[in-house]
């Protein structure tokens, strides 16, 4: 006998500018839920390419502001108001989700003081060197870091590409801000500070496309490194009452700054004055510790062979990220000029 | 989107030291009807951090047999250093116990920061500092 899927008491709000290429397949995920969620709501974000029309075309309800709303969050506050539902998911519109991914997320809000839960994020296309690098990357936090963090009840952000949130608890706050270029990080770390819990649960998991080419990795990182930066700025404070997350943070911000100079300008420059290039190593040395969460992640997705031919990328991009996260620092820090626009890098 | 960079420095030191408490946190969390990680979950977070320092521990052998000699032939080069051989475990130490020192005076100092902040009676957020666009920008697309 087969089972017809039960809804759920929720709305999945995509927001969409430009993506007519991915929206179907991220509409069609939704679909194919065993726990499907009462509404769909596609925020046609005054695409130019026939976004609109791929998800009226499967039939879901499609929103389009008079003008663009300026980025994601924009988007996502603007749908805010039509949700009736208790429960609301944010979902990006080149993420598909796995089929149990609703369904494993929602019993994260069996607690009413959850505000917040997010799933565990696997690139979707695993084939070029930015693709491999962020393999690992997620394959490394969401296995290791998140998975401690969720322990101690302070997963550090809840994922803008895949939340579920109460619906009340997010109006009440106002919708997403755009007032930082990472309104995920912005809210968890809001709700953290009115007493809210947020919830990773490793079992939901989502695939996102992430960027295949160095220009749209460019765009994604230099969005998501203003955004940190900002943040952290702005909650200063705030976090200091935090317990665990201001640790999580202090440690996370000390090392996007040193290690970020230590791989651009300490280590080359030490190779060069003491004339030993073994100095270069740094950048590899902890490839056994990356290991060992990585292959304890991939085993569990039977991915070790995918995981270990895609390591060397990890150190390609954690390199780059460290130039994007120390020119954002500088541009926020000491030049006072903070990035506003949003740029769209998938 | 991920904050820091995975895998580096103190950060990593942080997460292995954290995930040491994980059973007794799940524990608690358990008590208060906080179903998060299972005590089966908590406890392989514990052997995934034994796992990263053994990790550690070994690439600082290799890290001491590979660069112990080569650097301090380089340091007596310039001067620094008067002996050619090193131990090599003495670069693996030293590193260890600098990672060690690092993280515990990341720790600190926000702690102190904590209160002093709180002792001025001012632990709310700063959430105003940055003030939002007074308009939408269109956002871009690089497409």
């Amino acid at each position: 006998m087969v089972m017809s899927p039960t809804s759920a008491p929720l709305t999945v709000i995509v927001p969409a500018f430009n993506e007519a290429e991915s929206l179907a397949d991220t509409i069609r995920s939704l679909e194919a839920q065993t726990v499907r969620p009462r509404e769909i709501l596609v925020v046609d974000d005054c695409s130019t390419d026939g976004t609109g029309e791929v998800a009226r075309r499967l039939g879901v309800t499609v929103l389009r502001p008079e003008r663009n709303t300026g980025s994601k969050a924009g988007a996502q506050t603007f749908a805010l108001g039509r949700v009736t539902t208790p429960l609301v998911m944010a979902l990006d519109a080149d993420t598909v989700l796995a089929s149990d991914a609703i369904e494993r997320l929602l019993p994260a809000f069996d607690r009413p003081e959850t505000a917040a839960a997010c799933g565990f994020v696997v690139p979707r296309r695993v084939e070029t060197i930015w693709e491999r690098g962020r393999y690992i990357e997620y394959l490394f936090a969401f296995t290791f870091y998140k998975r401690v963090q969720e322990v101690y009840g302070k997963p550090l952000i809840s994922s803008g590409c895949y939340s579920m949130y109460r619906t009340d608890v997010l109006r009440a706050m106002g919708g997403w801000s755009n007032r930082t270029m990472a309104e995920d990080m912005d809210l968890t770390w809001s709700l953290y500070q009115q007493g809210r819990e947020v919830r990773f649960v490793p079992e939901a998991v989502c695939y996102p496309i992430e960027p295949r080419t160095f220009r749209f990795l460019a765009m994604q990182l230099r969005r998501w490194s203003h955004g940190f930066v900002q943040n952290v700025r702005l909650h200063r404070r705030g976090l200091l009452q935090v317990p665990y997350l201001r640790s999580a943070v202090a440690v996370a911000f000390w090392d996007a700054l040193i290690a970020s100079a230590l791989y651009l300008f300490v280590l080359p420059v030490l190779a060069l004055l003491l004339r030993s290039p073994w100095l270069l190593l740094g950048y590899v040395i902890d490839v056994p510790a990356v290991l060992v969460p990585v292959l304890a992640g991939a085993a569990a997705r039977r991915e070790v062979g995918r995981a270990l031919t895609s390591m060397p990328a990890f150190f390609v991009l954690r390199t780059v990220n460290g130039f994007f996260f120390l020119r954002a620092a500088w541009s926020e820090l000491f030049l006072g000029r903070s990035l506003l626009v949003y740029e769209k890098g998938h | 989107m991920i904050a820091g960079l995975p895998g580096t420095g103190v950060g990593g030191l942080f997460y292995v030291f954290t995930a040491l408490g994980t059973p007794f946190r799940a524990w608690r969390a358990r008590r208060k009807g906080r179903a998060g990680e299972s005590a089966l979950g908590a406890w392989a977070l514990v052997l995934m951090a034994a796992g990263v320092m053994a990790a550690v521990w070994i690439t600082g052998w290799g890290v001491g047999v590979l660069l112990g000699r080569p650097l301090t032939r380089a340091l007596a080069a310039i001067g620094v250093a008067r002996a050619v051989a090193a131990p090599p475990s003495l670069i693996r130490t030293v590193s260890l116990l600098l990672a060690v020192v690092t993280l515990v005076t990341i720790l600190a100092a926000v702690e102190v920061a904590r209160l002093v902040v709180h002792g001025r009676g001012s632990g709310r957020s700063t959430a105003t500092v940055i003030a939002p666009p007074a308009a939408p920008v269109p956002r871009r697309d690089a497409a």
